[in-house]
């Protein structure tokens, strides 16, 4: 596992932003996946496998999941709740990655079992850095349990 | 009181009167009589202890043991030493039938004379009286005047009892002297007369005191019974003059009191109602089982009870406070209940207003509060992009990779258009607060063909057939607002018609009973039934590729709200269309404010 690609969700509804996690992963040495979707009603059916993302080869599982809270449609809280609510799911650590430094927010975060609560970096160096980080501890530091 | 005073003193008079007439008038006489009687019960039982005298020595001459004349002599000497009384001077005598004078023991000068003649000061015969009554009865009682025992010159009424002694032809008496009765009976009267003197001045004295007395308590009472009066009016000026309704009843719901008060919500006057069972007013029905449910649970638990309750009255619907309280006697029964009824419908008004109010201020607190949230995180998220993208331009020149420097820009360029089309609405929504633009009467249909015109060039590259209900109603409202809604859902429509063959939009309204419900109908995308609420939401987007601020509804929201109308969308799913919907009431009601 630890030598397979690192899967990435993320789930943010700024594209312009997705895309710039996304440049900072794939500048990442690491090999890493990002597999990207706008909003909670599409982070849902791409974990459950439905609709348009039933095809499970072309969109596995992640091994992590970077949840913005401020979501159209569905709310970063609803998704994560559905998340740790199902016994599939639920093993994925959850990353909080928000723009939100609101004491509420974050308490409900951790209430629906979030594993980490990240309030996004200012910059392209200090992201670049932050993916860097985490995709350290998440892929080679942390060990979660194999499916 | 004073009546009273002479009540007792008369009453006391007569009674003394009695008393004296009861002692003087009857017990005195028959006492009188009585000592009488008594009297002559004794000479004639003394007259009868002398003739066995006469009858012992009569019964020796019998026996031989005497002679006739021994016999005689012998009686004779007895009698004349025979004496009775206090002094001892008390007498018998003898005479015979003639009558001629045996024996007398102080007319001496009498004895052996004829007495046929003898009289009395008052001439009468008393010696040939005595020998009539022997003669009839054999004895008995005889009147007449004689001397007072020995003493000759005083001559007084004297009642002698006689006695025949047949065997000799004799006659023996004794008698009193009425003089000696009356003179006890003097005495008896005097000693009488002292004790009631006595008893009288004891029994004036009681009375005396027991008036004193009397006077005092009654004087503290009247001084008791002024100061009540004064209380009494005291309290009444209070509750007359009190603005709570304050009625008394007894514990079988009949109304002893009203105050006047009662008078301000019912066509009744508070003095009629004294003495009239609640079931014989004319009350509502609901009105009296409250009062008797009321009632009845005072009396139930022997506590106060207290309760709210709106009834008609001639102001309209009065919201009362009714406190009933039990009253008690000296027994602890509940005997009475007073209830007081204070109009409250003022207060209650108030109350509902605030409470309005404060719900009101805790909903645009509420909403205040999102607003805040939602707009610090939607002014960070430009300002990130571009933080972002700027390091990455240095990136790409450290990297010489100049082609990607142009979009690089491109995104940061759109991150502050967003940011100032943000600032620009945030301006906007501001500005709906304040301007209270003023409501004026619109067509509607002119309304709408300015909004297509305005649109023509969007309508017509999108190719959508716009299809507007010919008859369109005047409505009283902002025009310049109304007009943005109308815009921003007309654009909508344009907006996510998707790739429909036939696009189109209908628009047209429906009268309803008290407003007119507008709607904007499109065969577009649609939206999944879930969303249907959130995306009036402010900076609500459900898709986030689209280049919409999320703005537009919530303000459209804020417009028909503030008209007093709704806003509403509806629509089957996705890829089968969208109505919106929007009312204005009217009759024109602008909001308050806060």
């Amino acid at each position: 596992m630890k030598n397979n690609v690192f899967k990435v969700l993320l789930i943010e509804d700024n594209i312009d932003q997705a895309e710039l996690i996304i440049e900072c992963f794939e500048g990442n040495n690491t090999p890493c996946k990002i597999f990207h979707v706008v909003d909670g009603e599409e982070a849902i059916n791409y974990l459950l496998a439905k609709e348009e993302f039933s095809d499970r080869e072309k969109h596995p599982l992640p091994d992590l999941i970077l949840l913005d809270l401020k979501l159209p449609k569905i709310s970063g809280i609803e998704v994560l709740k559905n998340i740790k609510n199902d016994p599939e799911l639920i093993l994925i650590p959850v990353i909080i990655f928000t723009s939100s430094q609101d004491e509420k927010d974050l308490e409900l975060a951790y209430l629906n079992h979030a594993n980490s609560y990240v309030v996004k970096p200012l910059g392209y160096d200090s992201l670049s850095n932050f993916i860097h980080m985490i995709v350290g501890y998440w892929k080679k530091l942390n060990t979660t349990p194999q499916k | 009181m004073k009546n009273i005073l002479i009540r007792i003193t008369l009453l006391t008079a007569i009674v003394i009167t009695l008393f004296l007439t009861v002692i003087f008038g009857i017990m005195l006489p028959a006492f009188e009589k009585n000592i009488y009687d008594q009297k002559k019960e004794m000479i004639s039982e003394l007259t009868n202890s002398a003739w066995n005298i006469l009858a012992k020595f009569e019964a020796d001459e019998k026996k031989g043991l005497l002679t006739r004349d021994q016999a005689q002599k012998a009686v004779i000497a007895q009698i004349h030493s025979l004496h009775y009384g206090n002094k001892m001077k008390d007498y018998f005598w003898i005479n015979d039938m003639h009558p001629k004078m045996i024996i007398h023991p102080y007319r001496i000068d009498l004895n052996g004379k004829d007495l046929s003649d003898f009289k009395d000061p008052e001439g009468k015969k008393l010696f040939v009286e005595m020998v009539e009554t022997v003669k009839k009865d054999g004895a008995g009682f005889v009147d007449y005047m004689w001397q007072l025992r020995e003493e000759e010159n005083k001559v007084v009424p004297k009642i002698s009892y006689v006695k025949g002694f047949a065997p000799w032809g004799w006659i023996i008496g004794t008698g009193i002297y009425i003089y000696d009765v009356q003179d006890e009976i003097k005495r008896i009267k005097r000693n009488l007369i002292q004790i009631s003197i006595i008893i009288i001045l004891l029994s004036t004295v009681v009375l005396v005191y027991l008036m004193l007395e009397y006077m005092r308590t009654e004087l503290g009472r009247a001084n008791a019974v002024e100061a009540l009066k004064y209380s009494e009016k005291k309290y009444r000026t209070l509750v007359e003059n009190n603005n709570d309704v304050i009625m008394r009843l007894d514990n079988k719901s009949r109304v002893l009191y009203s105050n006047p008060s009662i008078e301000k919500y019912a066509e009744i006057k508070a003095e009629s109602l004294s003495g009239k069972n609640l079931k014989e007013l004319e009350l509502p029905v609901e009105l009296r089982q409250f009062f008797e449910n009321a009632i009845k649970k005072v009396i139930d638990t022997n506590q106060k009870y207290g309760l709210e309750s709106t009834m008609p009255g001639k102001t309209g619907e009065t919201v009362f406070n009714w406190l009933l309280y039990p009253e008690f006697d000296e027994s602890e029964t509940n005997t009475h209940i007073l209830c007081i009824g204070r109009d409250i419908t003022e207060i209650k008004h108030k109350e509902k207003i605030i409470r309005q109010q404060v719900k009101e201020l805790e909903e645009k607190n509420a909403e205040l509060e999102s607003f805040n949230y939602t707009v610090s995180h939607e002014l960070k998220s430009p300002i990130i992009t571009m933080q972002g993208y700027l390091g990455l331009v240095n990136e790409h020149i450290k990297q010489g990779k100049s082609e990607r420097i142009v979009s690089d820009i491109k995104k940061m360029e759109n991150a502050a258009n967003k940011m100032y089309g943000l600032l620009e609405c945030l301006l906007k929504l501001s500005r709906l607060g304040k301007i209270t633009g003023l409501f004026e009467k619109i067509q509607m249909k002119e309304l709408i063909n300015e909004t297509i015109e305005l649109l023509n060039s969007n309508i017509k590259k999108a190719n959508i057939k716009i299809n507007i209900l010919s008859d369109m109603p005047e409505i009283k409202a902002d025009r310049q607002r109304i007009r943005e809604v109308v815009q921003n859902l007309i654009e909508n429509a344009i907006k996510y018609i998707g790739t429909q063959t036939e696009p189109e939009i209908k628009i047209g309204f429906t009268k309803e009973e008290n407003e007119h419900c507008f709607y904007i109908k499109d065969n577009g995308i649609g939206i999944e039934k879930a969303y249907l609420e959130k995306i009036f939401n402010l900076f609500e987007k459900l898709n986030p590729r689209s280049d919409g601020n999320g703005i537009g509804l919530a303000v459209s929201k804020k417009i028909i709200d503030y008209h007093g109308g709704r806003i509403w969308a509806e629509s089957e799913g996705k890829d089968k269309g969208c109505t919106f919907y929007f009312t204005i009431p009217i009759i024109a009601v602008e909001k308050i404010k806060i």
